[in-house]
């Protein structure tokens, strides 16, 4: 990177590293800036004005920001989108820091995982729906709406996939890399619904069987109604609450 | 029971053909509900009908016994609107994400939970008694909410004052403290202006400065001593005392303690109320479900809905049903209801008639009826008694799809085979106008293929709506197929639209009746009317009207040969039969002869 970097560009640089498909809203006092390419692609998305700063030595670099008590309308306009959007506020109280306030990413904000009243639509559940395909026709699907905690985990035979999805109206859609070339599932997600691939480690079941007792406070996966062969239910339910 | 994207679609469950306007959807006339959980599981109850006749069966008691005691109705509705959305508020438990106010929104909602269990003490029907009886009041959260928060909190936690006093004696007492030298710093002001002689010396306080002594600049030649500036005004200056500082730390150090205090008061109490998150959800879950029984009771009652009889047989029949939306949308008078009878005499229904006279209405109202019974509704009818059925199926009009790419023909066909694929003898099967998107010949083909598929390999009730006439032989060829059509009166050249069922086949499309209806130019339409009665030969033809509608062609007569298929004779062999070489001259004997060539033509190429 530039070695004319200013501090809070190299801050910048490294929360951005851990969130690179999120827009990311960088806290600098009173308002929440984007940088660089999120700058460009929020000035586009939500009509800001693109301006840019000279930081130093370093080339000027572009930037938009938005006030920070408006931040929960740009990003329920955003989230709408099907954007992932984290949020990056100051972490320690400005007149107390040393050198550069520290900031973290203190929230990460996706179509299906939005909690902020303003963002959820009162009387439709929000569905974060996790889809693993188990090789036979049959995929295992998980729907859990954070808001209220409801969790359904289902398998849905390959032909009944787009209705059962269409029936959760589901605000996004998980999927394991492994299943993001699968057709049947790609077609079966309805349109506008914004398809997020994840990892494929974060579906395993050495991952997600762990997870869903340790969440769940549980000893065993029976209390939660799974038998031992629905080890694609587990990794479909257990990749929602990671 | 699985609903597919086109019936949630076609039936316009839960979102309007013409996406984005609001409402003309099953649900916008149904949600009536007083709770935010009651208009999610609402929306979930739309989506998700029953095929488990005893739960039908179960919602139906709970409904009725609703519609018919108003009051009771009432006073259950009452109850549950000052419910917040519990389910919500106990997500926020789960995320740490609880606010000052959403302990006060707890508290209320509990406080209304008696009411509802008392009005569920005077319901009988089982799944009310269930739902209400044994319902958790969490009079323990309520206890300890009401104990422990303030009436009215702030916002913010920040913004003190969040929690109740008598809860905490080491709180109340740090409070008495700060109060005190409040009180104190405020009594300064007396004492200051006396022993200065400025009378309008004041004692304020800002979030920056803290407190301070206000004098205007005509007295500021009375400030004693002992007065330390802080801050320069235009019209004034600001100053402390060592005293006020002293009393200022004072209330500055209690007010720090009841800070950290009360983010630790508030943090149990938020933890004692986590640990019954379970029960809260157990608790929203009942009251949405207590509020959509009572809202399907309301809609009921105002709309004239009745109790369908909901049976494991396999008859259906609709005694004057209404389409539940589109009567909200004309005056009641005007709504024609329609009857209709799907048993093994006639379980495949040929529904003809022009377009524009309303099939799809009627396809639509038929399947809305069948689900709103599912879902252990009422239905908009005067008398039905329903099977259940363990899926509906419907294709209703051309529905564009062609952001997945996919011609309006393509879409048709896939989902006419994903019915054709899909459907049982419990099945109810909607079919609208399937083969329209390709030829004429083309179309009816498939119509009449699919149609004979049904009857024979699944036994599906259906209704088939269909402006290609022809399709009414099949009536006349297979048991089990009946024709009905939506009538329309043909008074001279014009059509009048009855938007009534009617036993029987119509006997013409009336395309080129509806095209004048629409605005298409006279000339245009003359001369569409003069093709017409050349291709449908000396049979019928097109302008003279039948006098009288639903005539049924003469049992002699044999049916019209608009197409070559359903006839063994070429429509030019037909054509001849009815000339009389004599009688023609011979420039129009040549302009046939050019006719025939073009017919020959277009046969070649298809």
């Amino acid at each position: 990177m530039a070695s004319g970097d200013t501090p809070l560009m190299q801050q910048w640089r490294e929360a951005k590293s851990r969130h690179r498909d999120s827009l990311l809203f960088f806290r600098v006092g009173d308002f929440y800036e984007l940088f660089h390419g999120d700058a460009e692609e929020g000035a586009k998305l939500l009509g800001l004005t693109l301006t840019s700063r000279n930081n130093g030595s370093a080339a000027r670099v572009p930037l938009a920001g938005v006030p920070a008590k408006a931040l929960d309308d740009y990003l329920a306009r955003l989230v709408k989108m099907g954007r992932r959007v984290a949020i990056c506020d100051q972490v320690e109280d400005p007149a107390q820091a040393k050198g550069i306030v520290k900031r973290e990413v203190t929230e990460t904000v996706t179509p299906g995982t939005v909690l902020a009243e303003g963002l959820l639509t009162e009387r439709k559940n929000n569905f974060l729906v996790s889809v693993v395909g188990t090789g036979v026709d049959e995929y295992a699907v998980a729907a859990l709406d954070i808001s209220t905690g409801e969790m359904v985990v289902q398998s849905v035979p390959m032909e009944e996939l787009r209705a059962e999805l269409g029936r959760l109206e589901p605000s996004e859609v998980l999927v394991p890399r492994a299943g993001a070339e699968d057709r049947e599932l790609d077609r079966a997600v309805p349109s506008g619904v914004p398809r997020t691939i994840r990892d494929d480690w974060m579906f395993e079941e050495d991952v997600c069987g762990p997870e869903l007792l340790r969440v769940y406070a549980l000893q065993s996966l029976d209390g939660l109604g799974f038998q031992s062969d629905d080890t694609a239910l587990v990794r479909a339910a257990g990749s929602l609450i990671q | 029971m699985l609903l597919d994207e086109m019936t949630r679609r076609n039936l316009e469950l839960i979102e309007p053909m013409r996406g984005g306007e609001e409402g003309g959807t099953l649900l916008d006339v149904l949600d009536d509900t007083v709770t935010a959980m009651g208009g999610r599981l609402l929306r979930r109850w739309v989506l998700e009908p029953l095929v488990v006749p005893e739960e039908i069966w179960a919602r139906q008691s709970a409904v009725t016994e609703l519609v018919e005691a108003p009051e009771l109705n009432q006073r259950l509705r009452d109850a549950l609107s000052g419910v917040h959305d519990l389910e919500r508020l106990a997500g926020k438990f789960g995320t740490l994400r609880v606010a000052p106010r959403d302990l006060m929104s707890l508290r209320r909602s509990l406080e209304r939970l008696p009411a509802v269990q008392e009005a569920c003490h005077g319901t009988s029907s089982e799944l009310s008694r269930a739902l209400g009886v044994e319902l958790d009041l969490l009079d323990d959260v309520r206890d300890l909410l009401t104990r422990a928060i303030a009436e009215d909190p702030p916002a913010t936690l920040q913004d003190g004052g969040v929690i109740r006093e008598g809860w905490s004696a080491e709180l109340d007492e740090i409070r008495t403290v700060r109060d005190g030298a409040r009180d104190f710093i405020a009594s300064l002001q007396v004492r200051e202006r006396e022993r200065t002689g400025i009378g309008s010396l004041k004692v304020g306080f800002n979030k920056v400065f803290g407190y301070y002594l206000e004098v205007t600049k005509a007295n500021l030649d009375k400030v004693p001593d002992d007065y330390v500036r802080k801050q320069t005004l235009t019209n004034g200056e600001r100053y402390f005392t060592p005293e006020l500082k002293e009393w200022e730390e004072k209330v500055f150090g209690a007010e720090d303690r009841i800070g950290g205090l009360e983010v630790q008061l508030f943090s149990a109490v938020r933890e004692q109320v986590g640990e019954a998150v379970t029960r809260l959800q157990e608790t929203g879950a009942r009251i949405a479900s207590l509020d959509v029984l009572g809202t399907l009771a309301q809609v009921a009652l105002r709309r004239g809905y009745v109790r369908p009889e909901v049976h494991t047989g396999f008859e259906l029949e609709i005694r004057a049903g209404r389409h539940p939306v589109v009567e909200t949308m004309m005056p009641r008078e005007e709504f024609i209801p329609n009857d209709l009878v799907l048993d093994d005499a006639g379980y495949i229904v040929v529904l003809t008639g022009p377009n524009m006279a309303g099939k799809s209405t009627v396809l639509r109202q038929i399947g809305l009826i069948q689900l709103l019974a599912q879902m252990g509704a009422f239905v908009p009818a005067d008398a039905a008694r329903l099977p259940v059925a363990d899926r509906i199926f419907t294709r209703v009009g051309a529905s564009d799809n062609l952001a997945r790419g996919q011609s309006t023909f393509m879409v048709e066909m896939s989902e006419t085979a994903a019915i054709v694929h899909g459907a049982s003898d419990r099945s109810l099967v909607l079919l609208d106008e399937i083969g329209r998107g390709t030829s004429t010949y083309d179309g009816v083909s498939i119509a009449w293929a699919v149609t004979e598929h049904v009857h024979e390999h699944i036994g599906a009730k259906t209704v088939f709506a269909t402006h290609y006439h022809e399709l009414t032989q099949l009536g006349d060829l297979l048991d089990g197929v009946k024709n009905m059509n939506v009538s329309v009166r043909e008074v001279g050249d014009e059509i009048v639209f009855l938007r009534r069922l009617a036993d029987g086949g119509a006997d013409r499309s009336y395309g080129i009746q509806v095209a004048r209806l629409a605005g298409l130019p006279d000339g245009i339409v003359a001369r569409a009317r003069e093709l017409l009665s050349e291709l449908e030969g000396t049979h019928t033809g097109g302008g003279e009207g039948l006098g009288r509608h639903g005539v049924h062609r003469p049992e002699s007569e044999p049916p019209p040969h608009q197409l070559s298929m359903f006839s063994a004779e070429h429509p030019i062999v037909t054509r001849l039969r009815s000339l009389d070489p004599d009688e023609l001259s011979p420039r129009e004997a040549l302009q046939i002869l050019y006719e025939f060539g073009s017919v020959t033509r277009r046969g070649d190429d298809g």
